[in-house]
């Protein structure tokens, strides 16, 4: 595989966690903007770890996913309530304490001789131990393949549970989902760590692959578009996300000919894409017929099978 | 289950939709409550299922205070609810939204086949697959009872269940009420007299916030007081 080849990928299996973890809230009707505050949370926190202390890669990358777990449990304690444009605001509101918080952030400390370390608006450089600990980039993509793999197949597991229709039914009417015994609130608070889970582990990959994090990275654009992958994917299936973060970059990279017109027509395409379908490619309609299809399949197969 | 409001006064901004409202039920009773369109009807069954604040007031269930408790707290007290217009996860499966009756139930308590077996006493049990948003309005009725049902209440809050069904669907959603009000206590609110007589041993009438009649159906149903709240006061 070349290196560019490498490299998109990787960037859409990183970005598939924030698509993961925003298709995560949307089925809970929660419109965040905030996403990018725990991707940059899982950033700084696994950068520490690995690059100041030595950690090891999965050591560097739990911590990084439990700060960033820690951040939307904190989170949650004020938004779970909440909803609609009140959660979107509070949400990119949060992200913004968090991004002005990493601006002021300076922890240096000697290693090998060099000074590493969070810099305030200068970021954080010098997390090089994919690079340095021998891994490579394609060693590296590996991991965040395997990583993604382990956490779609959670989502599978989770959408065959009884838990998945109750996420789905406080998406749809949280009153209803209350008066059929659900503790709402405490739903939601769950869902926001797990969510900010999925975004912190996807920011603790990205931070090891650029060997860089800063604060710019929870900056709202990340936010928008982790919001716009599960949008266009589709909300039926966790194979929506995926699919949104796969046609978001593909066909970002196809435009590269267009140069400085690129993102206005890819914003034009985006934009009429979710007036057509505005629930995504994969929407519970389409997963629904799909599923349905297949059902009588094999139904019939069933059927012709000798006794 | 046995319900107890006292002193029930609730207020939205300048109204009041409920005035000082007392209301005992006893454990098993079929309840009606009728009146005019915002008498309070539906805002009773709000206040009982923990969906609205209350100004003054108290109210018991069996012997446990449900005041000021969240509506899903009340739920797993045995309280079940239907909506006036039924709400359903549209885009979710009839059995998806039958087996979310059972969340309120405890993991050992779910029986995996119960759903279904509900749903075929209901009629619903071939449309299982299809999503909830493509049923008839007369089978979201009954997808919504199904699902209370399937949280096992001790007392069920119909609202309208019969609304806008033919009569022939009427017919079927009343033997389906007789059933469902088998060991248990049942409020129904309702503008079919028909109806209330057929399957309620008492109906509670309100007007304007406050109750203005209570008691044996065929008195209610000639009380003066209940033809001015629907015809007006005669000059």
């Amino acid at each position: 595989m070349s290196d560019y080849a490498v490299a998109v990928l990787s960037r859409i299996g990183i970005e598939s966690f924030v698509a993961l973890s925003t298709y995560l809230l949307l089925l809970m009707g929660r419109v965040s903007f905030g996403q990018q505050a725990f991707f940059a949370l899982g950033g700084y926190g696994a950068g520490i770890a690995t690059a100041l202390y030595g950690a090891p890669l999965w050591l560097g990358l739990l911590i990084g996913t439990a700060l960033a777990t820690a951040g939307g449990s904190l989170m949650g304690v004020v938004l779970a309530p909440a909803s609609g444009l009140t959660f979107a605001v509070g949400s990119l509101a949060f992200a913004e304490l968090v991004r002005f918080g990493l601006l002021q952030l300076t922890f240096q400390r000697p290693v090998a001789g060099e000074l590493l370390g969070p810099v305030g608006a200068q970021g954080f450089r010098g997390i090089r131990l994919v690079y340095l600990g021998g891994l490579g980039p394609l060693g590296f993509f590996t991991v965040i393949a395997a990583l993604l793999a382990g956490s779609f197949a959670v989502f599978l597991w989770f959408e065959r549970s009884p838990t998945s229709a109750v996420v789905r039914m406080i998406g749809e009417d949280r009153m209803v989902a209350a008066v059929v015994g659900v503790p709402v609130n405490r739903v939601i608070h769950v869902g926001l760590a797990a969510a900010a889970a999925l975004a912190g582990l996807g920011g603790a990959l990205f931070a090891h692959w650029t060997t860089y994090v800063e604060p710019g990275h929870a900056e709202v654009m990340l936010g928008v578009h982790s919001l716009a992958y599960p949008l266009i994917g589709g909300l039926g299936t966790p194979v929506g996300p995926l699919l949104g973060v796969a046609l978001d970059i593909g066909l970002l990279e196809s435009f590269r000919p267009l140069e400085a017109y690129r993102m206005l027509v890819f914003g034009g395409l985006v934009i009429t894409f979710l007036i057509v379908r505005p629930r995504g490619v994969l929407d519970e309609q389409a997963v629904h017929i799909l599923v349905d299809r297949l059902r009588r399949l094999i139904t019939r197969r069933r059927a012709h099978l000798p006794p | 289950m046995r319900v107890h409001a006292n002193g029930i006064t609730v207020r939205f901004g300048p109204i009041e939709p409920l005035v000082g409202v007392d209301l005992a039920i006893a454990a098993g009773e079929t309840v009606g409550l009728m009146g005019p369109n915002g008498s309070g009807k539906t805002t009773l069954l709000d206040v009982i299922s923990g969906l609205v604040r209350l100004v003054t007031g108290e109210v018991t269930l069996d012997s446990l205070r449900a005041t000021g408790c969240a509506p899903d707290a009340i739920a797993r007290l045995g309280v079940g609810r239907c909506f006036q217009t039924p709400r359903l996860g549209d885009r979710m499966t009839v059995l998806a939204n039958a087996r979310l009756g059972q969340q309120v139930l405890s993991r050992a308590a779910r029986d995996r086949d119960e759903p279904l077996c509900l749903l075929e006493r209901f009629g619903l049990a071939d449309l299982q697959h299809r999503l909830a948003g493509e049923l008839t309005p007369a089978a979201r009725r009954r997808l919504e009872v199904v699902r209370a049902l399937l949280g096992r209440p001790r007392l069920l809050l119909l609202d309208e269940p019969c609304s806008g069904l033919a009569a022939a669907e009427t017919e079927e959603a009343l033997e389906l009420l007789e059933w469902a009000a088998r060991e248990r206590t049942l409020v129904i609110v309702e503008h079919r007299i028909p109806v209330l007589r057929r399957i309620c041993g008492r109906i509670v009438v309100l007007d304007r916030g406050q109750i203005v009649a209570d008691g044996d159906p065929e008195m209610v149903l000639v009380d003066r007081a209940v033809v001015e709240a629907y015809l007006g006061r005669r000059r």
